[in-house]
């Protein structure tokens, strides 16, 4: 499958939106396991969902808040914004009503007073505002940790059972009587490639098809072999997700080749012969 | 995250606002906003095992919780007969709504970034984010081909991102 065309198809789009099915969830969740051009545009379709929500902020009424706290039963512990005005509002006044009073000597002492408190305050303004900054800032990162730390399970998960599904696959080649038969793609699809593990002692068929395109679900891979000149039904596969463990197909006696068509789903009773994507001679 | 009650203020304070921007837009109430808001953060504090990091950011979870809750409560209140008659003077009706009664300006600039979108692509836009449709439902309604719905589902999410970020 090309990346290029999977990521362009809108499904990112609406894999983001929340508007997929489980099971199409779970393949674009396996497409970004498998490829980072996957990971890094669904990551882009997020910030842009953030961004736009960010964009349309529009703060609910303070009343909203008290409600929910109070249904909740928790205590708010920051005094809502209107509040903190009022109160820098009433200490402006109390400073403005201390500026009136007639004593010399105890304005300019509240003067030095007030000016060091406003200092003090745009201080703790600034300063309040720049770790704000930085603790949201670290909040973004440990939210993008805790999702690389998944990602990074879901990967070693998969190698875990591509290594469980190499070991199995060794045992059955190892048998003795396996024949190694290459099928290499032809002009529908250049790159396929799938090979046949024959075992002439036993007539057991073994089908590694991990370089086949993926099939839509309407078709289904069928399996050939070419026994007298005449092709056998050889079973029908689907091609999705981890291919590596090799797949169980009929047995067959004294095959000369074998070959891989499309077919609806089901499979056909004789092959499509312009929908042949592989071939090999034993 | 541990279920402290300063968390509670903590994502209240940080999402609220986006929060209630999006649901505003869907269900165009100041009201119904608000109770859809309020039951949300009940259900997000009664239920944070919910949230399932492999499945997005926590961000991007809440904006689409908003929204299915959003367009469940107009879908669910017959609004949308009289919503999906009069699709254009509702458009107009939002923007003076974000006119009047945002307390920050901030609300507005969506729907100046919003115009900046040809036609088609802020229409896909309109009818997934805002309306819930899928991109199927949005061939079949509008009778356009699912692979033109796609690909301007693909270019309006593109020019947004260029606009925003």
């Amino acid at each position: 499958m090309n990346i290029e065309n999977y990521i362009s198809s809108g499904i990112i789009e609406a894999y983001v939106l929340d508007q997929l099915t489980e099971q199409e969830r779970h393949e674009v969740q396996q497409m970004a396991e498998q490829h980072q051009e996957v990971r890094i545009a669904i990551i882009e379709a997020e910030d842009t969902l953030i961004a736009f929500a960010q964009k349309g902020s529009i703060t609910p009424p303070v009343s909203s808040k008290n409600k929910l706290f109070q249904d909740l039963g928790i205590e708010i512990q920051q005094p809502p914004v209107e509040e903190k005005k009022e109160v820098e509002e009433s200490l402006k006044a109390n400073t403005s009503t201390s500026e009136i009073r007639p004593a010399v000597k105890e304005r300019s002492l509240y003067q030095y007073i007030s000016a060091a408190a406003s200092i003090i305050a745009i201080l703790g303004i600034v300063l309040s505002f720049y770790y704000r900054g930085q603790w949201l800032e670290t909040e973004d990162r440990l939210f993008s940790l805790i999702s690389q730390n998944e990602t990074l399970a879901q990967q070693y998960n998969i190698v875990k059972n591509q290594a469980d599904q190499y070991a199995s696959n060794l045992d059955i080649l190892r048998q003795p009587g396996i024949e190694n038969v290459l099928m290499d793609g032809l002009d529908i699809s250049p790159d396929a490639e799938a090979v046949v593990h024959w075992n002439k002692n036993t007539n057991e068929v073994y089908l590694n098809a991990k370089k086949m395109p993926y099939n839509e679900d309407a078709y289904q891979y069928q399996l050939w072999a070419i026994v007298d000149g005449k092709p056998v039904d050889m079973g029908v596969f689907d091609v999705s997700g981890d291919m590596t463990g090799l797949l169980k197909m009929k047995s067959i006696n004294k095959p000369s080749a074998f070959a891989v068509t499309l077919e609806p789903r089901g499979g056909s009773a004789n092959p499509t012969m312009d929908q042949m994507y592989v071939i090999g001679q034993i | 995250m541990a279920k402290k009650p300063s968390a509670l203020e903590y994502l209240y304070d940080n999402y609220s606002a986006a929060l209630f921007g999006v649901i505003i837009r869907i269900v165009k109430s100041e009201e119904v906003a608000q109770e859809v808001l309020h039951d949300i953060f009940m259900k997000v504090w009664n239920n944070f095992s919910a949230y399932d990091a492999g499945k997005g950011r926590l961000y991007t979870w809440l904006v689409n919780i908003s929204r299915n809750a959003s367009i469940d409560k107009i879908r669910s209140k017959e609004i949308k007969k009289t919503l999906k008659t009069d699709l254009v003077s509702d458009n107009v009706h939002t923007i003076d709504y974000a006119n009047s009664h945002t307390l920050s300006t901030d609300g507005i600039g969506l729907e100046k970034v919003l115009d900046q979108l040809p036609e088609e692509l802020r229409f896909v836009i309109d009818q997934m984010y805002f309306k819930g449709y899928t991109q199927t439902e949005i061939a079949e309604e509008f009778n356009i081909p699912l692979g033109t719905v796609k690909t301007r589902t693909r270019t309006a999410m593109r020019e947004l991102r260029a606009l925003l970020l």
